[in-house]
């Protein structure tokens, strides 16, 4: 089990290699960085200096390896566009952008996890009807509309909550709803048909057949069950959460990560989108560790195969 | 439920015969195949939306691009706005509805064809991946893991800055990004069902893979992988308009749900209609793909009908 969880965490610093990988990539791409830096009308003799000093006249490899090394110091430039260290600039928004994330998280497991449960154990009713009902309004409304008839209804025609911009937390709810609502109604489906698969096996039954109450067979077979194909989603739900988080601080004007990002295209503010990608993928591997300590803990098989 | 074959043993019943016709059966097409209200439901909505798109240059009523700056931001026709643009104008004076027929085109054209790339990619890798494991399970999901670390929207703002907003980019983006979520649900059920008795029951009466593939593993991880499809199909057709929303998606002035609900959202306040309209259109489309992917679920799998 220690080496299994000691390869995912190798497998991790690999990924975020390969990230650094796909990000130098993307600069490559965008043409000469040495020109993009010095005015046009640069001598050639000061392009190649500069060239050099960027290191873009050694091999691909060495560049990359260059690249790499700066990246695991955080240094990926300074921002074009705000004169500063890209990395403390996005280090600046994260707390904004992490608020969101939580609360929105913390909303959809409030709403889904009894209404996906109550869905699977009343299955047929109109507690089932509802509970579906509602999870497939839930994911035919885009975020952005959803966040637009928000707007409309509660900072227009209610004038209850501010619609745009940061500051206490009037100014998180709306955006976090939008994400936990977007969350919620897939974990609904995903928990309700995870459940009822469970609910068919055999095992069940016997917990049914030696005794146990409803309350009894959910919590000591079912809800551990159910839990893989949850925590598999979740983990897939955690990037849908921080791309949902760009839109949606687009629409609200919140000033997180996500806003900073979507204002660096309009200024090919490269430094800031690389850091960008990087702190988020480095959120994503910490979620996946954490959650594959869970399948660990839940699935005895995976813990044997490792 | 059916009663347990202990129960029909005891009442005189044949075990063997009550085995063999509890047994799930297939159906004959036409019941398979048999609508419930939502699918008619989801099925007329998709329908109509695909005539519609098909159909825009003999059903709209204005050239898509047609500006006219004396009617900027009409109401709709039963609303006091002009009987001539029903669902209203935009804030270039654009008629709301022929823009909406129009950019119908774009948003389904870019969805389709990312999702059938990227579940193309996503079960062929997945499945083998799965069952076969070995290097292949170790490279494609490392390559998995490298992209799923990075969110989608996230990633398309990076490509996009770099190689600038076009309708190409948009469906590789969008093609490439999506095919993670049908590789990790058909190598995560391939996984599980490799373990299941039946599978070691045909290995140890020597069936091969292709055959174990085929008559045991495609069956029974069907049923969530298309669960998961369904849940995308809808998702990379809002991703599209949410990429449009962005401005990375198809460049101005084609017509498109998501960019035109950008664009319009500037006058939410005081002229919400090119703003609703199109995101109506939006979230009904994908409340009928979501009905009809539904309705796949429960045909594909009659088990889970019947209990």
């Amino acid at each position: 089990m220690a080496g299994y969880l000691v390869r995912r965490l190798i497998l991790s610093v690999f990924v975020l290699v390969g990230v650094a990988l796909i990000v130098h990539v993307l600069v490559l791409l965008s043409g000469d960085p040495a020109r993009a830096i010095l005015p046009i009308t640069a001598p050639p003799a000061l392009v190649e200096a500069v060239r050099h000093q960027l290191g873009l006249d050694e091999p691909l490899p060495v560049q990359f390896a260059l690249f790499l090394g700066r990246a695991v110091q955080g240094d990926f430039g300074t921002s074009t566009r705000f004169g500063t260290p890209a990395m403390a600039v996005v280090l600046d928004r994260i707390p904004a952008t992490l608020a969101l994330a939580l609360t929105g998280l913390a909303i959809s497991l409030l709403i889904a996890i009894p209404l996906g449960t109550l869905a699977a154990l009343r299955k047929g009713t109109w507690i089932d009807a509802a509970a579906r009902g509602a999870a497939t309004a839930g994911q035919a409304v885009p975020n952005f509309v959803f966040a637009q008839l928000l707007i409309l209804f509660f900072a227009v025609m209610l004038r209850a909550l501010p619609v745009s911009g940061a500051g206490g937390v009037e100014h998180l709810i709306l955006p976090a709803v939008v994400v936990g609502v977007a969350s919620a109604a897939g974990l609904v489906r995903v928990l309700r048909a995870s459940l009822l698969e469970v609910y068919s096996r055999e095992y069940i039954r016997t917990a049914f057949a030696k005794g146990l109450t409803e309350r009894g067979v959910l919590v000591r077979h079912a809800f551990k069950n159910a839990a893989i194909p949850v925590v598999t989603w979740l983990a897939f739900d955690v990037a849908a959460i921080l791309s949902g988080i760009v839109v949606v601080e687009r629409v609200f004007q919140y000033p997180g990560m996500g806003l900073l990002a979507f204002q660096a295209i309009g200024n090919r503010d490269l430094p800031i989108i690389q850091a960008v990608v990087f702190v988020s993928a480095l959120a994503i591997v910490i979620t996946n560790l954490v959650l594959d300590l869970v399948y660990v803990a839940l699935d005895p098989r995976i813990r044997v195969a490792a | 439920m059916t009663s347990s074959p202990t129960l029909l043993a005891e009442e005189g019943i044949d075990l063997d015969e009550a085995i063999a016709t509890n047994r799930p059966t297939r159906r004959s097409l036409g019941r398979r195949l048999h609508l419930d209200t939502a699918a008619v439901v989801g099925w007329t909505i998709v329908i109509g939306v695909l005539a519609m798109a098909l159909l825009a240059p003999l059903i709209a009523p204005f050239p898509p691009n047609d500006t006219d700056l004396r009617a900027r931001l009409l109401p709709p026709g039963v609303l006091g706005g002009s009987a001539s643009h029903v669902l209203g104008t935009d804030s270039l004076g654009r008629d709301v509805l022929s823009r909406v027929i129009w950019g119908s085109q774009l948003t389904l054209l870019v969805g389709v064809t990312a999702v059938l790339v990227g579940g193309l990619i996503g079960v062929t890798t997945g499945v083998v991946a799965g069952y076969a494991g070995g290097w292949w399970d170790l490279v494609v999901g490392r390559i998995a893991d490298v992209q799923q670390a990075i969110p989608f929207v996230i990633l398309a703002l990076a490509v996009v800055a770099v190689v600038g907003a076009s309708l190409l980019n948009l469906i590789l983006v969008l093609g490439v990004g999506s095919w993670i979520f049908t590789y990790r649900i058909a190598r995560a059920e391939s996984l599980r069902v490799r373990e299941q008795p039946y599978v070691e029951a045909a290995r140890t009466l020597g069936a091969g893979t292709g055959r174990i593939l085929r008559a045991h593993v495609l069956p029974n991880i069907a049923p969530p992988v298309i669960v998961v499809a369904t849940l995308f199909v809808p998702q990379v057709i809002i991703y599209t308009a949410g990429l449009s929303f962005l401005g990375l998606g198809v460049p101005p002035p084609a017509a498109e749900w998501g960019r035109d609900i950008a664009q319009a959202s500037e006058y939410l306040r005081t002229a919400p209609w090119p703003t609703l309209v199109p995101s109506a259109f939006l979230v009904v489309t994908v409340l009928g793909i979501n009905l009809i992917g539904d309705w796949l679920r429960d045909v594909l799998d009659p088990v889970e009908r019947s209990r």
